[in-house]
């Protein structure tokens, strides 16, 4: 049945698989764009993933406006302006992002300081009321999560704009296949968290729906060989791929749990996201199994295919779809502990963490915050 | 007066929640493996207290050890190591400080204090060889450490004080005793967490005898014979104090300048050592006993004040572009007041002078200005306005506000006044430091830029060369020593002093960790020796420095402390500097990977399984 009422955006295009970074002349020159600022990582240039990009571009009319192989971590202000003024300096027209974390934010940092004219400080008070300049995501397989997302992280600043989301998506095996076990891991759970959230909320959306089912599929269909080995092809592949519906469902819906406690301890601890969320997602399903909704039997389908779905009562699916979610995360064992305890995380740091959480987000209350902590903590 | 031979081997453990005390045994095997002061230290802490407990809560223990040489005569050894958990990084915090309080609580009969729980009301404890007295220290509440001082000289021969910062539980507020303090990690919010003001020891109890007074005066006197000998130790800090690192550094662009951007600076001779002796008439004022005497008080715009140390000068004056001693000296006393840990405070305020250029933030404080900065000290230690933010330090504001790039710290605790990008062991040695990044786990940047025993820029060698400084530097600290007597104790050995630098240079760069091997650190053990009757070897002696610093490596794992921690803040990783034509930046990486292996840790940074069983560190 359609829902009375729902929303839903997604603007980029994806290319992706075989020979999938020789579409971006194309994609530039019908976005308008010749002269692109190629933002990368030093650990990816190393890698020799910018000569790969480079080659994918020689036959065509686009011109490297720059090519910034330094990209830290950390977006920070600094280095934004850094690289704004290098684009404006070179006069780029468009921003290629090589890489997934740091890279991907600072590049929609500058997107919006060259776009917007303006000072990277007072973006976070501006509506954005028309499109940036032409954007190019070409993901490696250690998303951090928003990425591809409608959404910027820049200094300690949370930015969200449907104008935010990256024009197009490249997603190529000779650029995803470098990332190693953990990154794989990591990148897998946030995907996942970010999906079962977006489709867990009250308010159903069967567009989002499709998205967060596809990020689903993939994963549960090539997690467990590609963790195995990181650099096999269709898998490194197909787990960017789920980043990228999870990152566009999450767009579409409000902020989950397992989402705004996991950036609160990973700012804290140094801890990667992906691994705090696949940890407090574990609680956050038992939770939701017991309580009044509970999981979506819907996810079986996405999960198992059409065969299991159609064998599976209708009253068990809510539990195999659970259990469906619960073997994906434990095929991250390997890299992910259980508990946060065995993360290390003091239990005294707990309060601290709900309490930032329910500063960041209001639509949960500091109790709730706590209550998954507690469990996440203890494994019950 | 009564004798103590050696140690007395046992420690006073007060409640105080209950108001109670008792005595605990330490045992022979203990000493032996960790020799004392920081090591026992520790070693106690990792018995008694459970890791992840919050560093304010009642469980937190406070750890004070003497160590074995105070009291006996040795030279620079009137000091005494604590051990707590850190609320500023919520990791093993220790520091070394050469205030009088050990040689009372030593000569008072005990060879260490622990202190638990949390007493009811504001009180400060008078320890003797009779016992614990609870005292009300309503009264003190409020007050400086100065002031509180002065009111408690009667009642002991030495005191440990907090002041206001300490009350209100600013992360990085310390512990004063004398003129001296337990600068680094925040132990003054531990003791203001537990309502405690002040800790006195009656002391001139006892007397301290070695066991074997022929074998440990002979190395005592072979000890001041090199300290009297060497060049930093007799000249260098004796005539100018911590503060002839400044033109040192400066020469070696390594000096903060502007929050860490820069590395030298056209004025730095301003706020050097050479010119404040000048200016302000300087005399002695050391920890006592001391042979090398570096600390030094001057007279300062017509009051006689304590000449601020390298550290301060350096955070306080060059890293933000303040080049008048006067200011720093203010600045200096207004921290000694409210009991602020200095370093943190000046790398607080100059994120602060940063993050307000960038716009982060809305502040009065700017680069090169001294104005406001008295006013920001006095709302960090009482917590007021915006000062309830930087009471926290830049890791916490830099979680709140942006700007962790330029948050110089690792692991919560603000780096020390050396720039690592001109010292690539200091960089490795920060980044990997037990403590944070703390200047004293190796001290590096003095074997790299002013000895140029090691290039600085050579990745060959440095993790090994990391590892043995920080063990024996565990040692130094264990036995307690003044770390300054390094200098003499390993320089002035035939080996070390008469082989020409441009040999010794390349061997302990390619053939370290051969090299160390060589390196004549026998003395301290002699007089370890000789104090307490025991066997100890030099290579017994390092193993147990070895096994002091995983130790506290393996409690900080027990954390969550792992090799995604050991890093340095993004700036000294991506930006190079105007004073480096070659614009170099650290490759921590590559360094981590050599020091990891040279340790026996995993590549995560976790101690093995095996390098703990050859260390008897029993895993927990
Ligand atoms: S050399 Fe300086 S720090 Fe060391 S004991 Fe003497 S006065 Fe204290």
């Amino acid at each position: 049945m359609i829902p009375y009422n729902f929303t839903f955006l997604s603007h980029p295009k994806i290319c992706s698989g075989l020979k999938a970074l020789e579409h971006i002349p194309f994609e530039l020159e019908s976005l308008n764009a010749r002269k692109p600022l190629v933002i990368t990582s030093n650990r990816w240039d190393k890698k020799g993933l910018s000569k790969t990009l480079i080659k994918a571009l020689y036959d065509s009319n686009i011109i490297i406006g720059a090519l910034f192989t330094n990209a830290p971590f950390y977006p920070s202000v600094t280095i934004i302006n850094e690289l704004s003024q290098l684009y404006r300096d070179r006069g780029c027209d468009s921003i290629i992002a090589l890489g997934c974390g740091g890279v991907a934010y600072i590049a929609k940092a500058v997107n919006m300081v060259v776009s917007l004219k303006t000072d990277i400080l007072q973006c976070a008070d501006i509506t954005i009321t028309s499109p940036l300049k032409p954007m190019i995501i070409v993901p490696t397989a250690d998303c951090q999560g928003g990425e591809m997302a409608a959404i910027a992280y820049y200094e300690r600043f949370e930015k969200q704009s449907d104008f935010l989301y990256p024009d197009v998506i490249v997603i190529d095996s000779r650029i995803t296949r470098h990332a190693n076990s953990q990154e794989v891991a990591n990148s897998a759970l946030t995907a996942l968290a970010h999906a079962i959230e977006a489709c867990g909320i009250d308010a159903p959306n069967p567009i989002n729906d499709a998205y967060a089912h596809t990020a689903l599929q993939f994963i549960y269909q090539y997690l467990q060989r590609t963790i195995k080995r990181p650099s096999y092809k269709d898998g490194s592949v197909a787990i960017v791929n789920a980043a990228a519906c999870a990152d566009t469902a999450f767009s579409n819906a409000p902020q989950g749990i397992v989402h705004v406690l996991a950036q609160v301890i990973a700012l804290d601890t140094n801890l990667q996201a992906g691994m705090v969320m696949g940890i407090l997602l574990r609680y956050y399903l038992a939770d939701k199994l017991h309580t009044k909704g509970g999981i979506r039997p819907e996810l079986l389908l996405a999960l198992a295919g059409i065969d299991t779905y159609a064998k599976t009562p209708e009253k068990e699916r809510q539990k195999t779809a659970y259990e469906y979610l619960i073997q994906c995360i434990d095929t991250t064992r390997e890299f992910v502990p259980a508990t946060l305890k065995g993360l290390n995380i003091p239990r005294y740091k707990l309060k601290e963490y709900a309490r930032l959480a329910a500063t960041k987000n209001k639509q949960y209350k500091e109790s709730a915050y706590m209550e998954l902590l507690e469990k996440a903590w203890e494994g019950k | 007066m009564q004798e103590i031979i050696g140690t007395s081997n046992k420690v006073i453990e007060v409640d105080l929640s209950s108001q109670s005390y008792r005595e605990i045994p330490i045992a022979e095997k203990d000493l032996e493996l960790y020799l004392g002061g920081k090591g026992l230290g520790l070693k106690l802490f990792y018995d008694r207290v459970p890791a992840g407990i919050d560093p304010f809560s009642d469980e937190n223990e406070f750890i004070v050890m003497t160590g074995v040489y105070v009291g006996t005569g040795a030279p620079c050894a009137g000091r005494f190591a604590a051990v707590t958990k850190s609320p500023l990084t919520g990791l093993m915090g220790t520091g070394s400080c050469g205030g009088p309080f050990g040689m009372a609580l030593k000569t008072s009969g005990w060879d260490g204090l622990i202190v638990k729980g949390k007493a009811k009301s504001p009180t400060y404890l008078v320890i003797s060889s009779k016992g614990v007295e609870f005292k009300d220290a309503k009264k003190f509440w409020g007050k400086d450490t100065q002031t509180v001082q002065k009111a408690l000289e009667k009642e002991g021969s030495g005191a440990l004080v907090i002041g206001q910062a300490g009350e209100n539980k600013v992360l990085y507020a310390n512990v004063c005793s004398g003129h001296r303090f337990l600068g680094r990690c925040g132990m003054g919010a531990v003791l203001g967490s537990k309502n405690l003001k002040a800790i006195v020891a009656k002391g001139n109890e006892f007397k301290i005898l070695p066991k074997n007074p022929k074998k440990f005066d002979k190395a005592r006197k072979k000890t001041l014979k090199f300290i009297n000998r060497n060049q930093i130790t007799s000249i260098l800090y004796r005539q100018f104090g911590t503060n002839a690192n400044v033109n040192l550094s400066n020469a070696g662009g390594i000096l903060p300048v502007r929050n860490f951007t820069g590395g030298s600076h056209g004025e730095a001779h301003k706020i050097s050592g050479e010119e404040m002796a000048e200016r302000f008439d300087t005399k002695f004022s050391t920890c006592k006993p001391c042979a090398i005497l570096c600390g030094h008080k001057g007279n300062i715009n017509g009051e006689i004040r304590q000449i601020p140390e390298y550290e301060t000068v350096g955070t306080f004056g060059s890293n933000l572009e303040i080049f008048d001693p006067v200011a720093i000296s203010n600045f200096n006393e207004l921290c000694t007041k409210y009991g602020l840990d200095t370093i943190s405070t000046a790398v607080t305020i100059a994120w602060a002078m940063e993050a307000t250029e960038k716009g982060l933030i809305k502040t009065d404080l700017k680069f090169g200005s001294p104005d406001n900065i008295e006013k920001t000290i006095t709302d960090i230690a009482f917590r007021r306005g915006f000062g309830d933010d930087l009471a926290n330090g830049t890791r916490k504001l830099s979680q709140k506000y942006g700007g962790a790039d330029f948050a110089i710290n690792v692991k919560g605790l603000e780096m020390a006044a050396y720039d690592p990008r001109g010292a690539w062991g200091q960089a490795l040695s920060y980044a990997v430091a037990n403590r944070g990044a703390c200047h004293l786990s190796t001290a590096s940047f003095a074997v790299e830029v002013y000895l140029n025993m090691h290039d600085p820029f050579s990745l060959k060698g440095k993790g090994s060369m990391i590892a043995f400084i920080e063990d024996v530097t565990c040692a130094i600290n264990s036995m307690h020593i003044c770390q300054f007597t390094a200098f003499a104790v390993e320089l002035e050995p035939f080996v070390v002093k008469y082989t020409p630098t441009f040999l010794l240079n390349p061997m302990i760069t390619y053939l370290n960790p051969i090299a160390t091997k060589f390196m004549d650190v026998s003395l301290w053990p002699e007089m370890w020796s000789g104090i307490t009757g025991k066997r100890m070897g030099m290579f017994k002696w390092i193993k147990a420095g070895r096994r002091i610093h995983v130790l506290e490596r393996y409690m900080n794992t027990r954390e969550g402390i792992s090799r995604k921690d050991d890093t340095l803040p993004q700036r000294f990783l991506t930006e190079g500097r105007h004073c480096d034509p070659q614009q170099r930046t650290v490759p921590l990486d590559q360094l981590i990977d050599s020091y990891y292996k040279a340790r026996g840790f995993d590549k995560n940074g976790i101690p093995k399984d095996r390098t703990l069983k050859r260390l008897k560190i029993e895993k927990k």
